[in-house]
């Protein structure tokens, strides 16, 4: 009895071992898919990362790895060239023991597959294991553009009987085509194979559109450098242009306006009339205010060739802005704008390029008169602070729109409003100063408020002005 | 390697991505088959048909019925190359 116990308990012991067994190797051959999977996958992502190979080496690898990787003995993918091209072609082809297939193939003109091609209209919607006894030679040879002869020999060669094509599709654009031929018939080719291989198109379809999407922007890059390259030598054109254009410019304008003085001060005989003095000083301001227009311009040249030179020598800034104040006057007066500048008695001497502060003062003063409305006025304030000095111009005109006001001091770069008051300005004015501010050293005084006002101005350090500060190669614009 | 070679050779590899060195062990002591497995290289000696389909015995004896159908999936493309009445029951 207890023998008998002893057999029954054994041989359940034994149909156990055997289930668990079992189990255990059902577990273990999803765990061998899935690693199958992986590696291939593992192997397609590798494939794509190489950026500097083409789409026809990422597709001739992936097929490479396909066929090394399973049993199917033939592998191709079919691929659009570009992305905005409307047809297929043979980009990858892998024979199990036969190397040269894809020389075999692309040794002639590349097959071009129309997208709606009977045939790939034909296929399923994602994926369609076909016979291949229900494709002619012809039909194959006409469908990859190639000649029957070589289908024939690859049909000798390899003797597939069925293939399973797989679309490849992304963001609901067809990219490719991906096929696997068996030597199983139509009815033995295993699930798994099909659910691999329409898992695998998944991977490769996004691949490929990454690989498509990068050949793109390589190309639309190529494109920009050499628009970069044309635009840069017309800049360097447009550079020499302007330079040569203001020095030719300035010669003239010197003589202009030293006769225009000249006439203001009575040098050609008779008194002037108050009309004919008043519109010599319109004539005079106007050539004034073109000097520091061409002087802007020869500066903004400069700064482009490396050839922008702080100049600095002993300076007292006290009367250069009295004398540039001066000058603004008659502008201001006939604008009905008060400007009022109180010269400081002794204002220390200091290191500075007197041609660029100029500049830069007649910038600020200039554009306060013209941004300033009628009856307004402007206060110039010079003040030694001990360790520093700043110099401010404060109006009460227009103001600048808060939202614009970071963008003030760069090129070309021009305020809504006072586009609007004044159309004909470059822009230059207020970049240059920053530049001839900063490269001195300095620092820019800016606060404005729309209906309100502006104040412009600088200020330096009294220690930094000390020594002759150094030129400024390293100003980039 | 022939045909019958190759089908066994395509079978205790794929036996092997699933239960590792067993595969090979199982196979080494079916009768008439010798492996060099370090070099994948198989030699039969006596009639392959029953070399494979002790083989496949010897899979199916320790884990059923499934591992006849990976033995099928594994030797699948290469059956192609016999003809009808030369092929192994098992893998019919």
């Amino acid at each position: 009895m207890a023998d008998k116990v002893i057999a029954e308990r054994h041989r359940q012991l034994e149909q156990d071992l055997a289930h668990v067994s079992q189990e255990m190797y059902i577990r273990n051959k999803e765990l061998a898919d899935t690693n199958r999977m992986l590696r291939l996958l593992s192997t397609i992502d590798a494939a794509v990362l190489e950026t500097d190979s083409s789409l026809e080496t990422v597709c001739q690898n992936i097929t490479t790895a396909i066929v090394q990787n399973t049993d199917y003995p033939l592998v191709a993918i079919l691929s659009r060239p570009e992305h905005q091209h409307e047809h297929l072609q043979l980009m990858g082809l892998s024979v199990k023991n036969w190397p040269e297939a894809a020389t075999f193939f692309t040794s002639e003109q590349p097959s071009n597959i129309n997208l709606h091609h009977q045939m790939v209209d034909s296929f399923a919607t994602t994926s369609q294991l076909l016979p291949i006894e229900t494709l002619s030679i012809k039909q194959i040879a006409g469908f990859l553009g190639c000649p029957e002869l070589h289908v024939q020999k690859t049909l000798d060669r390899v003797p597939v009987k069925s293939i399973f094509v797989v679309k490849l599709t992304v963001r609901g654009q067809l990219v490719g085509l991906l096929g696997a031929g068996f030597f199983s018939t139509f009815d033995q080719v295993a699930q798994t194979d099909t659910s691999l291989l329409r898992r695998l198109g998944d991977s490769i379809g996004v691949a490929l559109d990454n690989k498509l999407l990068f050949q793109e922007n390589q190309r639309v890059l190529r494109q920009l450098r050499r628009s970069n390259t044309k635009l840069q030598a017309l800049d360097e054109a447009k550079d020499d242009f302007i330079s040569m254009a203001s020095h030719q410019l300035r010669t003239p304008l010197t003589s202009i306006k030293g006769y225009t003085s000249m006439l203001l001060e009575g040098d050609a005989g008779d008194p002037l009339n108050p009309t004919e003095e008043r519109f010599l000083r319109q004539s005079f301001a106007s050539s004034q205010r073109m000097v520091c227009l061409i002087a802007d311009l020869l500066n903004l040249s400069r700064l482009k060739t490396g050839k922008f030179v702080i100049d600095a020598k002993p300076l007292n800034l006290a009367d250069v802005v009295a004398d540039e104040i001066d000058q603004l006057q008659a502008i201001a007066a006939g604008k009905e704008v008060t400007l009022k500048y109180k010269r400081i008695a002794h204002f220390p001497t200091l290191m500075l390029d007197e041609n660029k502060i100029r500049q830069v003062i007649m910038n600020f003063t200039d554009n306060a008169i013209y941004y300033t409305p009628s009856g307004g006025k402007i206060v110039v304030e010079l003040v030694d602070k001990g360790r520093s000095i700043e110099l401010t111009i404060n109006d009460n005109g227009i103001g600048v729109p808060k939202a614009e006001q970071p963008h003030l001091f760069t090129k070309f770069y021009r305020a809504t409003n006072a586009r609007q008051a004044r159309p004909d300005g470059t822009g230059i004015g207020l970049f240059m100063a920053k530049k001839i501010i900063i490269a001195q050293g300095g620092w820019l005084i800016f606060r404005s408020k729309v209906g309100e006002g502006s104040s412009f101005g600088f200020g330096f350090e009294k220690s930094k002005l000390a020594a002759v500060p150094a030129n400024v190669p390293d100003v980039v614009v | 390697m022939d045909v019958y070679a190759q089908i066994v050779e395509s079978i205790i590899r794929h036996q092997e991505e699933i239960i590792g060195p067993v595969a090979i062990e199982q196979a080494e002591h079916v009768q008439n088959l010798h492996l060099d497995w370090q070099q994948h290289a198989v030699t039969i000696t006596g009639e392959p048909v029953v070399v494979i389909e002790s083989l496949v015995q010897a899979y199916k004896d320790l884990f059923g019925q499934i591992s006849v159908e990976v033995s099928k999936e594994a030797a699948g493309s290469l059956l192609a190359r016999l003809q009808p009445n030369s092929l192994p029951p098992s893998l019919k």
